[in-house]
C-alpha cells in the first residue's frame, strides 16, 4: 500500500515537474528578443554589421544611450505617444464598456445592426482606408493636430474590445443588477457602480490589448502628422533608417528606450490585474 | 464610493491637462527640437519681395523630405541636403521652413496620399515615375524659365513632362559597381578583373568550388539586383533605343523579344556569383560579409563605397585590397554606366504665388546648386549639376570611382527610378524568382509584357 | 416580458449614439470610399476615371491573388490550431494549483504582443540566418548541417518559416483573454468534478471548454481576421518574397496601391479581403451553430 502511494507521488511530482517546465520553457523564449535588442544597444554599427547574434565587445559602450537621451527628439516623442495613448484608453474602455453591455444584456430593434456595424473592424485592412481616411480629415482640416490619431486608433480597437466585453458581460449573472434595481437605483448608477466594478478583469484586459498597439501604432501616425512636433515613438523611430544604411544599433537603442515605459507600466498593472481577477473569482 | 468620485477627477484633471498643454503647443510659434530655425539675422538679402515698410515679407514653407541629422552621419547626399537647406535658412531669415522628415521607405507611402488628396507641401518631391500624376493634374509650379538644363547632368530628362521643367534633380547615383578585393582574386588565379560577363561567370563557378562567394549582394530590398544586373543587361543585349522606346511606352518592341530574354537568361546565369541566401540578406549585410573577407566582392552603388569605407577601421586588410570596378558588360559590349538622377528632385506647389512662390523657388534652386554640387565632390560622390569630379588624395578606390564617373560615355538610366511602379515592381518580383530558380526568361518576358500592355492600355 | 433592467428608448440612444457615430466617420465612411475607388481607376482626386468593374476583371485573372489568398488560408489554419491551441493548453496549465509562478509567466508570456512586427520580423529573421542564424547552430550541433538551407529565401519552405514567428507572439494574447475569462467559472466546480475523479485533461475538455466557449469563439473570429489582415509581419520578414511566394493580400493590396500607384485595384483587393473574410466567418459561425445545436 505505501509503494503504491510512494509511486503515485512520483508519478504527480514528475507530472507537475512537466506542468511546471512547458510555460517556464515558452516564457523563457519570450523573453529572449527583448535581451537580444538590450545586448544589440552596446555595440557599435562595424560590430553589429559583423556579427548579429554575439555578444557586444563592451557592456560599458553607452554612446548609443548618450546619443539617443540628447540627441534624438525622445521626452517629445514619448510625451506625444503618451498623451495619445491615454485618450485611447480613456475612450475605448468607456464606448467598449457601454457598447458591450447594452448588446450581450438587451434586446433592442438596432441591436443587430450595431453588433454588425462594430463587426465591420474585423473585415477592413487599415491600409485601404488610410488614403481615404486622409482626404476626409484634409477636408475637415482635422489633420496634423495632436490629436488626429485619436479617434482613428480607438475605431480600430472598439471591435475586439466591445466582443471581448460582451463575452465576458454574458457569463456574468444578472442577479445583482435586479437587486440593485429593486433598491431603486437608477440604471446609470447601477451600470457605473455595480456592473463596472464586476467586469473589471475584462476592462483591465482590454486595457492592456489597447495601450500597446497605441503605443506602437504607425499607419495612421504616419499619413495624420506632418509636424515633427507630434510625432509619435514609432514614427521617430523612422530617423535612424537611412536610405541605404540604417543605424542599427542606434536605432534598437532608440526602441528599447521607448518599450521600456511601456513594459514597466505593464508589470506593474498586471499585478493590479492578479487581484482583480481573484476577487472576481471568489465574488462569483 | 468616496474613492471612485477621487479617481474620476483626477482623470478628469489629466484629461484638461494634456488637453491645454496640447492646445498651448498649438498656439505657440513653430518651435522645432532641431536647432535649424531661423534665428532674426540680420545680414544678407536678395529677394524681390518687400513691403512698404522695406523688410522682407515674411514667408512659411512647408517641406518633405527624408533626409534627417541621423541619415546625414552616414549618407552624403542627405548632408548634402541638410547643408543646403542651412545655408538657405541662412541667406532667407525672413522665411520659416517647417521640416517634416519621414525614413525613405515610407517616404512613398506618405506622398501618395498627399498626392490623392492634393495636398502637397510647398516644396515637394518630385520623381519621375510621379510626374504624370502630378504634373499632368497641375500641382507642379512650371519652373522652366527660371532654369538651365546645360547646368545639369542629364539635362532635366528626370523632372521634364510635355516639354516643360518641373523640378531641380537632387540626387544623382550611380549603380552597377563592384567593389573587389584584388588579392582574392589573384588568389583565385585571376590577375585582373574579368572583362566580360561570361568570364565574371566562369570565376563564380571557381569561386563557388572553392566555397567562397564571388560577389555579395543582399537583395531583400528587391531593386538592388535590378538596379545593379538587370538593367546594364538590358542595355547589353537589348542597346539604347529599345529602352528609351519602351520608357516611352511605345509598342515598337516588346518584352518578349528575344534580346530581353537574353537578357534575362545571362542574368539567371549569374546566380552561381552570389551568396545563397541572396533573396533574403540585405545590403548592409552583404558589405559587411565582403569586409571580413567572406567574399571576393560586393555589388554597389556609388554611395556603397563610402559605407565600406566606413567599416575599414576593422577591416584594414580587405579595405586596403580593395578596387572600383564597373561591371563588366556582356554581348561584347562595352559598359553602360547605370545612373539615376532625381530618385527624388524638389519641385515647387502650384498653389503658391508671390513671396511664397518666390521663396520656395530659391528653395529648390539652393538644393541643387552648384554649391551642393561642390559639397557631394568634396565627399567623393556624384551629383546631378556638372561639376568636374576630382577625388584625388582620398585614396585609389575613390580615384577608381572618379574615374568611372567621369570616363564613361555609355550612361543609361535605372529601371526602378524610370519605369513606372507597377512594371518596376513586377521585374524585381521576377528577378527574385530567376535568381530563386523558380522562373524561367521567357516567362518573366511575358509577364513583364502582360503588365505593360495593361499599363498602356489605359 | 420586458426586461425590466431595460432603460429608457432616450438613455439607450444617449448611450449609444456617440460611439456609433464616430465609427461611422472614421472607419465606415473611408471604407465605402475605398469600396467606390474599386469601380475607378484613381490616383489623385484631381484625376480619377470610372472603370466600371475593369479591376475586377482584372482580380479574377490576377495569379498572385490566387497565391496570397492561399497564404492567407493557410495561416488562418496553422494560426488558429497555434495559437488558440496553445494558448488553451498553456491557460489550463497555469490556472492548475501546481504550477507556481503562474502569474510571471503569464505576464512574460505576453511580452511578444508588446513587441512591434518589425522587431518580431527582425528577431526571427536572425533566427532562420543562413550563416549565424539558431537554428542552422542547433543542425550542426545535432550533426544535421546538411538541413541548413537559406529557408526564408526559397519558395517552398518560406511560408513554414513564416507562420512560426505568428504563432509564437500571439499566443500571450489568447492566453490573457482566455485566462480572464476563465476567472468567472466557480472553483467549486473543479472542485465536486475532482472529488468524482475527473484528471486534469477530462476537466479541461469537459468543464473548461464549455464554459469559456463564447471567449473562445470571440478569440477564433479575431485570429481569422487578424490573419485575412496580416501584413506588418510578412513585409518585415520577406517583403513578400521571394517573388510572390510568401505574398498575402494585404501586403499585395498595399504593394498595388502604393508602390504601383494603382489605388483603384488596390482597393479592389481589399474588397476582395472583406469578402473573403465575411465568407469565412460565415463558416465558422454555421459550425458553432451546429455544434451549439448538438448540445
Amino acid at each position: 500500500m505505501k509503494k503504491v502511494k510512494k509511486e503515485l507521488n512520483v508519478l504527480s511530482s514528475f507530472v507537475s515537474l512537466i506542468l511546471n517546465l512547458i510555460p517556464a520553457l515558452y516564457a523563457f523564449s519570450c523573453i529572449i528578443p527583448v535581451v537580444w535588442i538590450f545586448f544589440c544597444t552596446f555595440k557599435t554599427m562595424p560590430e553589429f554589421a559583423a556579427n548579429v547574434l554575439a555578444l557586444p565587445k563592451s557592456f560599458l559602450n553607452l554612446a548609443n544611450y548618450q546619443y539617443v537621451f540628447t540627441k534624438a527628439p525622445l521626452l517629445q516623442s514619448m510625451f506625444n505617444t503618451i498623451r495619445i495613448t491615454f485618450f485611447v484608453l480613456l475612450l475605448v474602455i468607456l464606448i467598449a464598456f457601454i457598447n458591450g453591455y447594452f448588446l450581450s444584456r438587451f434586446k433592442f430593434r438596432f441591436r443587430k445592426f450595431i453588433a454588425g456595424l462594430y463587426t465591420c473592424g474585423l473585415f477592413i485592412p487599415i491600409h485601404a482606408i488610410l488614403v481615404p481616411t486622409y482626404i476626409i480629415f484634409s477636408f475637415l482640416k482635422i489633420n496634423n493636430h495632436w490629436y488626429s490619431t485619436i479617434l482613428p486608433v480607438v475605431c480600430m480597437e472598439l471591435t475586439t474590445t466591445t466582443f471581448l466585453v460582451m463575452g465576458y458581460v454574458s457569463s456574468v449573472p444578472r442577479e445583482l443588477e435586479e437587486a440593485a434595481y429593486i433598491d431603486g437605483s437608477s440604471f446609470s448608477r447601477t451600470l457605473f457602480t455595480i456592473v463596472l466594478p464586476i467586469v473589471k478583469p475584462v476592462l483591465v484586459t482590454c486595457g492592456i490589448i489597447v495601450f500597446f498597439h497605441s503605443w506602437n501604432e504607425f499607419p495612421y501616425s504616419l499619413i495624420l502628422f506632418d509636424k515633427e512636433r507630434f510625432y509619435t515613438l514609432p514614427l521617430a523611430l523612422m530617423r535612424f533608417k537611412g536610405d541605404y544604411v540604417t543605424d542599427y544599433p542606434r536605432m534598437m537603442t532608440f526602441m528599447f528606450v521607448s518599450i521600456v515605459p511601456a513594459l514597466l507600466i505593464y508589470v506593474l498593472f498586471s499585478k493590479h490585474i492578479i487581484k482583480g481577477m481573484m476577487t472576481g473569482a471568489i465574488k462569483g | 464610493m468616496k474613492k471612485k468620485w477621487f479617481i474620476v477627477s483626477i482623470v478628469l484633471a489629466l484629461s484638461m491637462l494634456l488637453c491645454i498643454t496640447g492646445c498651448g503647443s498649438k498656439e505657440s510659434p513653430a518651435t522645432s527640437d532641431k536647432p535649424a530655425d531661423t534665428s532674426a539675422n540680420a545680414s544678407n538679402a536678395s529677394s524681390s519681395q518687400t513691403n512698404a515698410d522695406g523688410q522682407k515679407e515674411k514667408v512659411t514653407l512647408t517641406i518633405i523630405h527624408e533626409h534627417s541629422e541621423e541619415a546625414a552621419q552616414h549618407i552624403p547626399s542627405s548632408a548634402g541636403f541638410r547643408a543646403m537647406l542651412d545655408k538657405f535658412k541662412a541667406e532667407h531669415p525672413w522665411v520659416t521652413l517647417e521640416e517634416t522628415i519621414i525614413s525613405n521607405a515610407e517616404i512613398g507611402n506618405k506622398y501618395l496620399a498627399l498626392i490623392a488628396a492634393d495636398d502637397l507641401p510647398d516644396v515637394t518631391y518630385v520623381r519621375y515615375p510621379w510626374l504624370e500624376d502630378m504634373a499632368g493634374n497641375g500641382m507642379l509650379a512650371d519652373l522652366t524659365d527660371y532654369v538651365n538644363p546645360d547646368d545639369y547632368v542629364d539635362g532635366l530628362f528626370s523632372v521634364t513632362y510635355n516639354g516643360r521643367v518641373y523640378g531641380l534633380p537632387n540626387k544623382h547615383s550611380v549603380f552597377n559597381l563592384i567593389l573587389y578585393n584584388e588579392k582574392m582574386w589573384k588568389e583565385a588565379g585571376f590577375d585582373k578583373f574579368p572583362e566580360t560577363i561570361d568570364e565574371l561567370i566562369e570565376a563564380g563557378k571557381v569561386f563557388k568550388s572553392m566555397g567562397k562567394t564571388a560577389i555579395a549582394v543582399g537583395n531583400t530590398g528587391k531593386w538592388f539586383a535590378v538596379s545593379y544586373f538587370a538593367s546594364p543587361l538590358m542595355y547589353d543585349y537589348c542597346g539604347k533605343e529599345w529602352v528609351e522606346s519602351m520608357l516611352a511606352g511605345e509598342t515598337k518592341y516588346s518584352w518578349t523579344d528575344e534580346s530581353f530574354v537574353n537578357a534575362m537568361a545571362k542574368l539567371q546565369e549569374m546566380t552561381v556569383l552570389f551568396n545563397e541566401d541572396i533573396n533574403m540578406k540585405d545590403d548592409i549585410w552583404a558589405a559587411g560579409w565582403y569586409m571580413q573577407g567572406n567574399a571576393a566582392a560586393h555589388a554597389v552603388g556609388s554611395w556603397g563605397v563610402d559605407t565600406c569605407k566606413n567599416m575599414s577601421s576593422d577591416y584594414p586588410e580587405v579595405w586596403n585590397n580593395t578596387r572600383v570596378i564597373i561591371l563588366p558588360a556582356a554581348n561584347n559590349k562595352t559598359p553602360t554606366l547605370i545612373s539615376a538622377t532625381g530618385g527624388a528632385g524638389t519641385g515647387v506647389n502650384s498653389k503658391l504665388k508671390g513671396a511664397e512662390f518666390q521663396a520656395a523657388l530659391e528653395c529648390c534652386l539652393q538644393i541643387s546648386s552648384k554649391d551642393y554640387a561642390k559639397f557631394m565632390a568634396e565627399r567623393a560622390s556624384p551629383t546631378p549639376v556638372k561639376i568636374d569630379l576630382d577625388f584625388s588624395g582620398r585614396g585609389i578606390q575613390y580615384e577608381d570611382l572618379a574615374a568611372i564617373l567621369n570616363g564613361s560615355k555609355d550612361v543609361g538610366l535605372n529601371f526602378n527610378d524610370y519605369f513606372k511602379p507597377n512594371l518596376s515592381s513586377v521585374l524585381q518580383e521576377e528577378v527574385q524568382n530567376l535568381f530563386a530558380g523558380t522562373t524561367t526568361p521567357q516567362a518573366v518576358a511575358e509577364k513583364m509584357q502582360l503588365t505593360y500592355d495593361n499599363m498602356i492600355k489605359k | 416580458m420586458k426586461d425590466c433592467l431595460q432603460p429608457k428608448r432616450s438613455v439607450m440612444i444617449a448611450y449609444l449614439l456617440p460611439g456609433v457615430l464616430i465609427y461611422i466617420l472614421i472607419l465606415i465612411v473611408p471604407t465605402i470610399m475605398a469600396l467606390i475607388f474599386s469601380f475607378f481607376k484613381f490616383t489623385s482626386i484631381k484625376s480619377f476615371s470610372f472603370v466600371g468593374l475593369q479591376n475586377y476583371i482584372t482580380l479574377f485573372n490576377d495569379p498572385s491573388v490566387l497565391t496570397a489568398l492561399k497564404n492567407n488560408l493557410f495561416l488562418i489554419v496553422v494560426c488558429l490550431i497555434g495559437q488558440i491551441g496553445i494558448a488553451f493548453v498553456l491557460a489550463c496549465i497555469l490556472s492548475s494549483s501546481k504550477v507556481i509562478l503562474a502569474n510571471l509567466y503569464r505576464t512574460v508570456i505576453y511580452f511578444p504582443v508588446t513587441l512591434s512586427a518589425v522587431v518580431i520580423g527582425y528577431v526571427w529573421s536572425m533566427v532562420y540566418d543562413f550563416n549565424y542564424g539558431i537554428l542552422v547552430s542547433f543542425l550542426k550541433a545535432v550533426g544535421r548541417p546538411d538541413l541548413a538551407a537559406p529557408w526564408l529565401a526559397q519558395n517552398d519552405t518560406v511560408m513554414l518559416c513564416v507562420c512560426v514567428p505568428l504563432v509564437w507572439q500571439y499566443v500571450g494574447f489568447h492566453l490573457v483573454v482566455m485566462l480572464s475569462a476563465m476567472t468567472t467559472i466557480e472553483k467549486d466546480i473543479y472542485h465536486m468534478s475532482e472529488i468524482d475523479g475527473a484528471n486534469g485533461f477530462q476537466k479541461a475538455i469537459y468543464i473548461t471548454l464549455p464554459l469559456i466557449k463564447n471567449t473562445i469563439f470571440i478569440c477564433v473570429l479575431l485570429c481569422i481576421s487578424a490573419n485575412m489582415k496580416v501584413f506588418d509581419h510578412i513585409m518585415a520578414m520577406t517583403n513578400g518574397g521571394p517573388g510572390y511566394s510568401s505574398n498575402v493580400l494585404a501586403l499585395y493590396a498595399y504593394k498595388v496601391s502604393f508602390s504601383q500607384m494603382n489605388m483603384g485595384y488596390g482597393s479592389t483587393i481589399s474588397v476582395a479581403i472583406l469578402v473573403v473574410t465575411l465568407v469565412i466567418f460565415g463558416a465558422a459561425s454555421k459550425i458553432t451553430s451546429i455544434i451549439k445545436g448538438n448540445d
